[in-house]
């Protein structure tokens, strides 16, 4: 009559090893995963840092140029020219040293096009209005590409 | 009766207002009703003739939408035609054809890369997304 009894004992005995495993097991798996996603966190957190400050050096050179003809005047003037090329100079050092490393593709090509829109106000083809329209919307694509960094997910989740 | 002809007389005027606003067509720009041949700025050399290397003219057909492009190379032109579609993104609007889309944009003759040419339009290529580069042909005819 005692033989249950002793299987039962022997039974919970090889259990509650393998119940501390598996419970040691899933706190370690946890505790990676949890690990794992701080550090994609904060590797975000850090590269949107990086763009805001990119960007925000983006926009100072794209004001720089558009406050250099003086009174918003519709065609540059010649006494106007050495200033403009001095900031369309600050604007393109923005554009292939600072850029690069965290622009996604529509920032990109809206500082092309605002490059070209500058070389042709300089040329006298496209008027301040022009200049001062594609100045907005490549800050406006600055801005939505910092929405949008919160928005997708890292590559590989 | 009056009101109505008033109300008529306003409504015109709004619509007519709407349409002087609308922006030109871009291809209408360069092939007219029918058709119009353009040739880059700077290039001498008639139809036919003998032409220099580099020299490219561009023939816009309105319907079917395509532009036939001679090219001089070795010195007799080349032709080609490509098909011509029209895009419209962000607030802007061109053409594209041969795998590039352009914002096209007439300019004023006294603007000195026209060079005094009463017709002198621009076509600047979108960037693609793919190569930092853009290409600008001034075109006149």
């Amino acid at each position: 009559m005692e033989e249950p009894t002793k299987k039962g004992i022997d039974v919970s005995k090889a259990i509650t090893p393998l119940l501390t495993v598996l419970g040691i097991s899933v706190g370690a798996w946890q505790f990676t995963s949890q690990m794992s996603h701080e550090s994609k966190m904060e590797f975000s957190r850090s590269m949107y840092n990086k763009k805001l400050q990119a960007f925000e050096q983006v926009g100072k050179a794209v004001g720089d140029l558009l406050i250099v003809p003086h009174d918003e005047q519709l065609w540059i003037s010649a006494g106007d020219t050495l200033a403009f090329d001095s900031c369309l100079e600050a604007f393109r050092t923005c554009y292939w040293g600072v850029l690069p490393l965290v622009e996604d593709k529509a920032v990109e090509a809206a500082m092309i096009q605002f490059k070209d829109m500058a070389r042709f106000y300089r040329r006298g083809e496209n008027d301040y209005q022009d200049l001062a329209r594609e100045g907005m919307t490549l800050m406006n694509t600055c801005n939505r590409s910092l929405e949008e960094h919160w928005q997708k997910k890292p590559k590989g989740e | 009766m009056t009101r109505t002809f008033a109300l008529l007389l306003a409504l015109c005027s709004i619509t007519g207002n709407l349409i002087a606003q609308t922006p030109p067509d871009p291809l209408g720009e360069l092939a007219g009703a029918t058709t119009r041949q353009w040739s880059v700025i700077g290039a001498t050399s008639a139809t036919g003739a003998a032409c220099a290397a580099g020299e490219v003219q561009y023939t816009f057909q309105f319907k079917p939408a395509q532009v036939e492009v001679k090219q001089c190379t070795g010195g007799a032109w080349k032709s080609r035609t490509e098909a011509v579609t029209s895009w419209a993104a962000n607030g802007k609007s061109g053409i594209a054809f041969g795998g590039t889309s352009y914002e096209v944009k007439s300019l004023p003759p006294n603007a000195p890369v026209c060079k005094g040419n009463a017709n002198c339009v621009r076509l600047a290529s979108v960037p693609d997304g793919k190569t930092d580069a853009t290409t600008t042909i001034y075109l006149t005819r």
